[in-house]
């Protein structure tokens, strides 16, 4: 059996227990072994989303205890690609947040949440159980709750409350909806519920699928359930920001579509979902683009241009389950296209805009002019991603709005698509120009003592940027990768076969 | 409206109302969901656990053999779960400081001295007996706490960090929870799957006796360390924290 | 599976390979012109801008296409940009964003090309995308009424860069409308009237306009008008517009680069730009009259220069819808009367002799001009040698009478229009910006100044405040968005 599904979990949680026992014992190796397990479960991340790839899906019993009594982990083509995500994902952040001596507790702690955090995702992305997926979903929440509550920060305290409240929402409807899947078909396996599904009374199916898409949408920013979002992006600092938009809210969004596709089989049973998916998708774009228009803090704005980019996905995820068949697929693709690149470009914005932030020691944009001559790197690499999130051609942003907006089937969201890139010009044009202005105020404050590795920080923005970009001109194996990923979701025999021959056991 | 009793008491009023009739929905299609159930799967599918959770894990208590056994990955996680509570705790509240010494009076702690060796007794029963009888490592871990918190509270922080140093609580979780991630990779190195119990070489043992169920009474008695250990960190990072009264600043 | 970027190249043949020919030219002069006044801050977004223009040239896919215009948009942008002021800064990013925009309109239409065609090879797109990509070439051809981003930035950036700025931008537009464009609504050359009004339109607001790169900057636009005008023309209703159009666009590039670097020649010299103030350069710097003298007239339509032969061959072309016919002749007119007005206040109006020292100006900064001046004559005596112009005889007497009547026209009406053409500019703020507003004075408190007081202030302050969301509230709003989802998945 390949170890793999239940080694991306695994490693990274016991290396958190591992980064908590070298703190208390050498703190000074903390950094080293924060890198250390990111490195491994990166690779290990890398390793399985090979195989999740290339072969068919693997499929894994834990404790040998197949569905229903035990609990089966799964990655497929379409699991594999966010695993990818979170290779970069924690590799970066571990890289990006290598501290030289902040002895605070909060610092103590967030090493060993980070990992734990990237080790709930990789749980919710692996496994094929509905308890389960509920169990990393509120692992990940209690991980980001301590990463947003930073003491040093006023007002953080009350973000984490409120992140705190909606997640509590959101972890109870989730429960409930899984409630309902479990009392309804007597198991909690995604492939026996799957089986179920269309058999369900349309009430109940209905009602899961409401308290699903609530649940998730709380936690991914839908119109009108964002309110929480730019709060907590704000009061969590760049860093941790950069980790709960472009990796978090990402892994949430494949749980929706995995839980819509695979258990509760949407596009066959519920296709009317999406109608609703698609209209959400074209709210939220020009919600978060208007908001990030009028903001005036550069943490907020990013954050708004977050929610706004979630509208992208939600229109290609919307445009492949209206189509249905095969076909979707190349709407799916799309969706997950965008959803890989606002990955790469928001995470660089993020990081870039640390070192902005850090410098002038503010994140109102009004404080931030001329800061670009003094760190010209982070501005280049924030330009650079700042094209690509506008969707500038020939860039990897460009790439996956045009093919979002060929998976349309009607003119508006397509219009929607073209307005949003105009409003996100304004807003990080405007940023760009403030950034650069020749005349800065006489005196910058000095920055904050604590320093991360500004060079080192710099080299990841930067690798992520110009991926960011290239991905367009690099679109043909992109696009074959994509396909094969979209192919897990939508074609689920390979996933279904296997999972069902251990049934009468 | 005028009188801001009046409004708070409306809005309390409305909040509950709401929550009722949420509620309410949720029941009403937990019932639907039964009856659909009952209606379409057949009763030998009903309770897949009960029927064989004996024969295959060894444990007699059908809710430990689920805990520790078939859905021990979930336990893991619950366990994970814990821990990162308790590190969000320390990083909210940040260190423990100022411990305060307020005690019992003598003749509390008098009595709580010669009687703690036998507390101890119980939640131990519990951890070690959980494959037999209801119970297992949460309930224990969780008795096991108390009785530091006890220690905390009848005889001061001074003393309970004296006779349990913080730093060998979060030893002793961080402990638990290697030993815990470490045993599921016995299986992996048996040639089985991750947290394999019978199927990864432990033996089943006659079940309704102590050594029974293969590796569930190891992996309760991880499980009660870390609750135990993660619980009372928590209850001594709140106990040494001035009650902080900062209202947020408005923006 | 084939890529979305192609980057498919090739050198044009006929007209267009003149067009290159021209960008190539015009580039690399104003590149080494730009080098030469020591802007170094200049020279990577001024090369990417030349690049890009030749890109849009040799492209022979759509995205290529799309590729080169934002490319020229973000480096014009950096350009405009300038030293970042405040000024700079607001037209900056005006200038970006209706470009952007034009972009978004040619990504809509491209969209619906490959959509229907699944090809992206240039070429005459499907029916369905020609609206889109009209809206795009109008806000890139400037064509009014949406013209305000080019008289706007043109005349605001340093006086190096407004050639280069004058080569590309409109005329990629013109290019890329040549090449995708075939669009004739009920039967009507409606882009044929849009622009041949809009070369009227501008005519009339350039006569109205004091400040020397403004005045020049009404003209691209009026210029852009006859060639938007002979590809609207293309549409089935003349064979030769649209080779006409680019004949335009080659000629007019040219002589208009050379009428800017005059024009930055003298308000270099004078330290304005107000073109009232001007005056007497004719006797102290014989060589940019010279200079001055070909330009004006080659854009005026005079016999035996490179502007005649293009109007020509445009007036041939639009024989058939007499109503284009008549607006160009009345943009001639305009046009030469505004070029009589230009040339006398810069180089013959003797009320504010130049008090400086000519002799400082050194011959190098001439030589640009004088090559360009040179190939306009060139083109002008002999314009059969330009690779893609059709054989025609270009100076028979009757098409020199009629390119000589507008201009006795334009010499009649600047008899009685005079003084009022030339009184001085009454508003004294418009004179004192100089030589590009760029060095107002900065507001350092505000980022885009007047954006405060804008309407909608309040609306905003409502929507971040509506985003502080108290807990309770969300909640509300959580289980608000349950109800509705639930109620609209209630199977009926």
């Amino acid at each position: 059996m390949n170890h793999l599904p239940v080694l991306v979990v695994v490693i990274p949680v016991a290396g958190a227990f591992l980064i908590s026992l070298v703190d208390t014992v050498r703190p000074a190796f903390k950094s080293t072994a924060a890198l250390l397990v990111a490195t491994a479960h990166s690779t290990t991340l890398v390793a399985a989303a090979y195989r999740g790839m290339t072969g068919p899906a693997l499929l894994y019993s834990v404790g040998e205890w197949i569905a229903p009594v035990g609990i089966s982990l799964m990655v497929d083509s379409f699991s594999a690609f966010f695993l990818l995500l979170l290779a970069i994902g924690h590799l970066a952040s571990a890289l990006v947040r290598i501290e030289s001596g902040d002895r605070s507790e909060w610092a103590r702690k967030s090493a060993a949440l980070i990992a734990l955090f990237f080790a709930a995702l990789s749980g919710i992305t692996v496994t094929a159980d509905l308890f389960n997926l509920f169990i990393f979903v509120e692992l990940a929440t209690v991980c980001s709750i301590g990463l947003i509550a930073r003491k040093r920060h006023p007002g953080s305290a009350v973000a984490g409350f409120v992140a705190l409240m909606a997640a509590t929402i959101s972890g109870a409807l989730l429960l409930f909806a899984v409630l309902v899947l479990y009392v309804a078909t007597g198991t909690v396996a995604m492939p026996l519920v799957a089986q179920a599904a269309p058999d369900l009374p349309a009430h109940l199916h209905g009602m899961a699928t409401a308290a699903i898409i609530v649940s998730f949408g709380i936690k991914i920013g839908l119109v009108p359930m964002h309110f929480w979002q730019p709060r907590t992006y704000h009061a969590a600092g760049t860093t941790v920001a950069a980790i709960l938009s472009a990796f978090g809210l990402k892994i949430h969004v494949y749980a929706l579509l995995r839980l819509l596709w695979f258990p509760l089989q949407a596009p066959v049973v519920l296709p009317g979902v999406y109608s609703i998916l698609l209209v959400m998708g074209m709210v939220n774009i020009l919600t978060g683009h208007s908001m990030a228009m009028i903001e005036r803090n550069l943490v907020r704005m990013l954050a708004f241009s977050s929610i706004a980019h979630v509208g992208y996905i939600l229109l290609g995820v919307a445009a492949a389950g209206r189509i249905g068949g095969s076909a979707a697929v190349y709407a799916v693709a799309a969706a997950l296209f965008h959803t890989g690149m606002h990955t790469l470009m928001k995470s660089a914005l993020f990081w870039s805009g640390h070192r902005l932030i850090h410098l002038s020691r503010s994140s109102r944009i009004m404080d931030l002019g001329g800061i670009a001559w003094r760190a010209p790197g982070s501005i280049i690499a924030f330009s650079l991603a700042a094209l690509a999130i506008i969707g500038i051609p020939p860039t990897g942003g460009f790439a996956s709005k045009w093919f979002v907006a060929m998976a349309q089937q009607a003119l508006l969201p397509v219009l929607v698509i073209g307005a949003g890139t105009v409003i996100s010009l304004v807003y990080y044009g405007r940023f760009f120009l403030i950034a650069t202005r020749r005349d800065p105020p006489d005196s910058f404050p000095a920055p904050h003592p604590l320093s991360l590795r500004p060079r080192l920080q710099t080299a990841v923005v930067l690798a992520l940027a110009v991926a960011a970009v290239m991905a367009g001109t690099r679109d043909v194996q992109v696009r074959s990768l994509l396909l094969r990923a979209a192919e897990g979701l939508v074609d689920q025999a390979d996933f279904v076969g296997p999972a069902l021959i251990g049934r009468g056991r | 409206m005028e009188s801001p009793v009046i409004r708070v008491f409306l809005t309390r009023l409305t909040a509950g109302f709401l929550c009722l009739l949420l509620s309410l929905g949720f029941v009403v299609l937990l019932l639907d969901a039964g009856r659909h159930r009952a209606q379409t799967i057949p009763t030998q599918m009903e309770e897949p656990y009960t029927a064989r959770s004996v024969a295959e894990t060894g444990s007699i208590n059908v809710v430990t053999a689920i805990l520790m056994d078939y859905r021990a990955f979930d336990t893991l996680g619950e366990a994970t779960v814990i821990f990162a509570s308790v590190a969000v705790a320390a990083a909210i509240l940040g260190k423990p400081g100022s411990p305060s010494n307020r005690t019992m009076g003598l003749l509390s702690r008098r009595q709580l001295s010669a009687l703690l060796p036998l507390f101890f007794i119980f939640p131990l029963f519990v951890i070690f007996h959980g494959h037999l009888s209801p119970g297992g490592g949460f309930q224990g871990g969780v008795s096991l706490a108390v009785l530091v918190i006890l220690i905390h509270v009848a005889f001061g922080d001074r003393f309970g960090e004296e006779v349990i140093p913080h730093r060998i609580l979060a030893l002793s979780e961080y402990g638990a929870a290697i030993g815990l991630v470490g045993i599921g990779f016995v299986g992996i190195f048996q040639g089985s799957a991750y947290l394999a119990n019978v199927a990864a070489g432990f033996p089943r043992g006659t079940a309704g006796t102590l050594a029974s169920g293969g590796v569930i009474p190891l992996l309760n008695l991880l499980v009660g360390m870390k609750v135990a250990a993660g619980l009372s960190s928590i209850y001594v990072h709140l106990a040494g924290h001035e009650a902080e009264n900062v209202p947020e600043k408005r923006r | 599976m084939n890529t979305l970027f192609p980057f498919a190249l090739a050198i044009p043949e006929g007209i267009y390979f003149s067009a290159f020919l021209v960008f190539l030219f015009l580039g690399v002069i104003l590149f080494l012109n730009i080098l030469r006044q020591k802007e170094g801050r200049y020279a990577f977004p001024a090369a990417v801008h030349v690049a890009a223009g030749v890109l849009a040239i040799l492209a022979r896919d759509i995205m290529t296409l799309l590729v080169a215009w934002e490319v020229l948009a973000f480096s014009a942008f950096i350009l405009i940009r300038g030293t970042g002021t405040a000024r700079g800064r607001r037209i900056s990013l005006r200038y970006l964003v209706i470009q952007v925009t034009g972009g978004v309109f040619f990504f809509f239409a491209a969209l619906l090309h490959f959509g229907e065609t699944g090809s992206l090879v240039t070429g005459i797109l499907v029916p369905s995308a020609q609206p889109f990509m009209v809206a795009a070439i109008l806000i890139k051809t400037a064509t009014m009424p949406v013209h305000f981003w080019l008289t706007q930035a043109y005349p605001s950036v340093e006086l190096s860069i407004t050639p280069l700025l004058s080569v590309y931008t409109t005329k990629v537009g013109v290019l890329t409308a040549a090449q995708l464009i075939w669009i004739s609504p009920a039967g009507f050359p409606v882009l044929a009237w849009l622009g041949a009004g809009t070369a009227v339109g501008a005519v009339i607001l350039a006569l109205l306009q004091h400040e020397a790169r403004k005045l020049l900057s009404y003209h691209i636009v009026s210029q852009v008008g006859y060639m938007v005008a002979g590809i609207g023309l293309a549409a089935g209703f003349s064979a030769m517009a649209a080779t006409a159009g680019m004949f335009h666009l080659v000629t007019h590039t040219l002589y208009k680069a050379l009428l800017l670097l005059v024009a930055a020649q003298a308000v270099h010299h004078r330290g304005h730009e107000d073109l009232t103030r001007m005056g007497g350069l004719g006797s102290r710097r014989p060589l940019l009259l010279l200079c001055g003298i070909i330009g004006a007239a080659a854009i005026s339509g005079v016999p035996f220069t490179s502007g005649y032969a293009s109007k020509y061959l445009l007036k041939e072309a639009s024989q058939a819808q007499p109503l284009v016919t008549y607006l160009l002749y009345a943009a001639s007119v305009g046009t030469g009367l505004s070029f009589i007005k230009f040339t006398h206040l810069l180089f013959f109006n003797r009320a504010n002799p130049p008090s400086s020292d000519p002799s400082k100006t050194r011959a190098p900064s001439m030589v640009p001009l004088v090559l360009v001046a040179g190939i306009t004559v060139l083109i002008g005596l002999f314009p059969h040698a330009v690779p893609g112009v059709p054989r025609r005889a270009f100076f028979t007497p009757s098409s020199l009478l009629s390119a000589l009547l507008p201009l006795a026209a334009s010499a009649l009406l600047w008899m009685v229009l005079k003084k009022r053409l030339t009184r001085p500019a009454t508003t004294v703020g418009r004179a004192g910006t100089g030589a590009g507003g760029v060095h107002a004075t900065d507001t350092r408190a505000k980022p885009f100044p007047g954006k405060a007081h804008a309407p909608g202030t309040r609306l905003r302050r409502g929507a971040r405040t509506l985003h502080n969301l108290g807990p309770q509230a969300q909640v509300l709003l959580f289980l608000l968005v349950l109800a509705v989802t639930a109620g609209l998945l209630w199977p009926r």
